[in-house]
């Protein structure tokens, strides 16, 4: 163009070259310049084309900002491989298309996609129906994904506050715990305060047996001629040595009321017999 | 990559830990409130038993109240032995009355004392009657 010798130059006049979309919104404006004092006046639409990027690049768009291939790559230091042969380069601020059997630098980079480069000027590139699709169908998805987010933090929240606030009941409740101990004096664990009473409950339950063995026993009903010799207690067995000829007799009465009992002959006496277990 | 999914994915993980959390401190409370409940009913029985058959100072005076009066009536029961060595406690009786014998005996089985030994031999005479007790 004549007149225009500088990239600020040609920003100056790009509303001017693409004044039907200079007052549209949904538009941006970029201008770049080539090799040979091409200058290129794009008109964007900002919407489409970062759904279309999204896609293939995964960039959110958020965070996408509008730069053509001249600033990105205007100031390579190493050459980027676009093909087998030819490498992308940065000559005098220009990108310039460079086979690479010229190079002396080897180049590091792989482009792949990002810029298709055709006779040494740059060209926008194009995505297939299937990526365009996939985009539009992202941003339904988005709203929904939102929401589902939002569910999650709400819930987890709501999680977090219920454990902690268990936590705290549970430390009170220990605190309790040792109160109750000190109050009836058990000991601190829980498997001595299991010992410390079940030996309590076991000397309960061995004396209430012999009370009840003896009971049983002295209260025999006595024909006359019969009587009651002895009576032997220990913590393991009570005895009653009876003189009587009714043995059978007894001894079914006595298995009637203490359940196991056991008998034998002492002479003219009989002595039956109760465990304590 | 796709930053949502991974998002979400990510927040998906934290509820479920934050789920995990907050049921392991509901059974860790449940196991405290289970404790406590243990605690206060043993607590109660050992109270209970504690001051039944593990109460010394009944035991002793319950034999020593027993056997104040014997000995001072006729045919009245007679205390041959009284002896207490740390916490065992050895009392011989020679009861003549068999209803004072009756009565002598229901009373020692109706009290909490902690039976050892109790030998009863009946002869012509009467009932000798030996008890140890635990006190």
């Amino acid at each position: 163009m004549p007149g225009v010798k500088s990239l600020f130059r040609a920003q100056k006049i790009s509303n001017a070259i693409l004044e039907e979309f200079a007052g549209d919104e949904s538009y941006a404006i970029k201008t770049s310049k080539g090799g040979d004092g091409v200058y290129f006046f794009i008109a964007i639409d900002a919407a489409y084309t970062t759904k279309k990027l999204f896609s293939t690049l995964g960039v959110d768009v958020q965070n996408f900002e509008f730069t053509t291939a001249q600033e990105f790559f205007g100031e390579l230091e190493t050459p980027i491989l676009i093909s087998e042969n030819y490498a992308i380069v940065s000559i005098e601020g220009v990108i310039e298309k460079v086979p690479t059997a010229y190079l002396s630098q080897t180049p590091t980079d792989n482009l792949n996609g990002f810029v298709l480069s055709n006779n040494g000027s740059f060209t926008t590139f194009g995505l297939n129906d299937k990526n365009a699709k996939k985009v539009e169908s992202q941003a339904d998805d988005s709203v929904a994904s939102k929401v589902v987010a939002a569910s999650l933090v709400a819930l987890s929240l709501a999680w977090l506050v219920e454990g902690v606030v268990n936590l705290k009941r549970a430390s009170g409740v220990g605190a309790k715990v040792a109160e109750l101990r000190e109050e009836y004096k058990l000991p601190q664990t829980t498997l001595e305060i299991d010992n410390v009473v079940s030996k309590a409950k076991s000397v309960e339950d061995k004396q209430n047996q012999i009370r009840k063995a003896l009971k049983a026993l002295n209260n025999l009903p006595l024909n006359e001629g019969e009587s009651v010799e002895a009576i032997k207690i220990s913590i393991s067995e009570v005895a009653i040595s009876i003189k009587t000829g009714r043995e059978e007799q007894i001894l079914a009465s006595l298995k009637k009321q203490l359940g196991s009992v056991s008998s034998a002959k002492e002479g003219d006496k009989i002595s039956f017999r109760v465990a304590i277990k | 990559m796709n930053f949502r999914v991974d998002k979400n994915i990510l927040l998906a993980l934290l509820a479920a830990g934050a789920f995990i959390f907050a049921f392991a401190s509901e059974l860790f409370l449940e196991s405290k409130n289970e404790t406590l409940l243990k605690t206060n009913t043993q607590g109660i029985e050992y109270k209970i038993l504690k001051e039944s058959w593990l109460n010394k100072e009944y035991s002793k005076n319950y034999i020593d109240t027993l056997t104040a009066q014997m000995g001072k009536g006729y045919f009245s029961a007679v205390v041959t032995k009284k002896e207490l060595k740390g916490d065992i406690y050895t009392v011989g009786l020679m009861i003549l009355n068999s209803d004072e014998f009756d009565a002598i005996i229901r009373q020692i089985l109706n009290s909490n004392l902690k039976i050892n030994k109790l030998d009863i031999v009946s002869n012509d005479v009467g009932y000798l009657v030996d008890l140890e007790v635990t006190l």
